[in-house]
């Protein structure tokens, strides 16, 4: 889990989120609250990074696409990130809420970043990935191959057909046993 | 089929693509992110030029004309000058919407946003 580049933001903006609480109508005593677990989600913060060097913005973008984008949470330099800031606990975990923006003028330029905060190690610290392995082919086997000869067309009886010997013809797909 | 403009532009917003992924809210509160593929899709470029000349102007705009929304192109060089952008194979630029010229007696500012593509749409 690559952390953020340890770059200072100029300023941090965010929105509290809140905690994970349904509302359902009731006629009689209006709006009955449930709340499902003990999270607060929907924690973002939005990073702005002023008059910086291409080098920094590229190392920024770089973090963004070695994440998968908004994919695989992050962690980031606590004291840099956030200075002198306590607002959220010092081992929360981020993603990408959306693509960074950058501005370009030249020599220095402007980066707006999104993030998602998971307070502490919560739902955003674990990731899953399914990795979709090249199929492994079996030892090759000798086979025999039947060709029809005869007068067209070919009927394969399958429900009436009742052979004096018991015939089976199995395909053999990759590893599969017989 | 002709080029796009090698003026460097005097300002550039660079939004990079989003990987295919999708969210999900859970009801315990986690947020969990699904990945569909390595694919990055719709990296926004936006160029500002703060003067061309009539010829610059001219050139631009016949390039619009010429391609539309519909044709992907390639950048020059001077487009993403200094940026260290990394396009992925074959993918081509495409005009997300035409671009807005103001023109004056001498110079015209003009503002071009373009939307990476992938090859199997452009």
């Amino acid at each position: 889990m690559a952390d953020f580049p340890t770059i200072s933001p100029d300023s941090i903006s965010f929105e509290l989120g809140g905690m994970n609480v349904s509302e359902a109508a009731a006629k009689t005593v209006g709006g009955v609250y449930f709340r499902h677990s003990l999270k607060t989600d929907n924690v973002t913060c939005t990073v702005s990074f002023q008059n910086i060097l291409s080098s920094a913005v590229e190392e920024i973008r770089n973090h963004y696409f070695a994440r998968g984008g908004s994919s695989l949470p992050f962690g980031v330099n606590h004291s840099s990130f956030w200075g002198a800031i306590n607002v959220v606990p010092t081992d929360s975990t981020y993603r990408y809420n959306s693509p960074p923006e950058e501005e370009h003028f030249g020599v220095y330029n402007n980066v707006t970043v999104s993030l998602l905060v998971a307070l502490g190690a919560g739902g955003l610290a674990s990731s899953y990935i399914l990795v979709g392995e090249p199929a492994q082919l079996g030892s090759l086997v000798a086979f025999s191959s039947y060709a029809f000869s005869g007068t067209a067309p070919f009927i394969l009886d399958a429900d009436d057909a009742d052979p004096a010997v018991a015939a089976s013809l199995i395909l053999n797909a990759g590893g599969a046993g017989s | 089929m002709s080029s796009f403009i090698t003026v460097p532009p005097s300002q550039r917003v660079l939004i990079p693509g989003e990987a295919v992924s999708s969210q999900l809210q859970m009801l315990n509160g986690d947020q969990h992110n699904v990945r569909q593929s390595n694919a990055t899709l719709n990296h926004t470029l936006r160029l500002s030029y703060a003067a061309l000349t009539n010829l610059e102007a001219f050139s631009l705009v016949s390039h619009y004309f010429l391609n539309g929304v519909f044709y992907g192109f390639d950048l020059p060089s001077e487009a993403t000058q200094g940026m260290s952008l990394t396009i992925p194979s074959g993918y081509l630029w495409r005009y997300a919407a035409a671009p807005e010229c103001e023109s004056s007696s001498t110079s015209t500012s003009a503002s071009v946003e373009l939307v990476l593509k992938p090859p199997s749409l452009t």
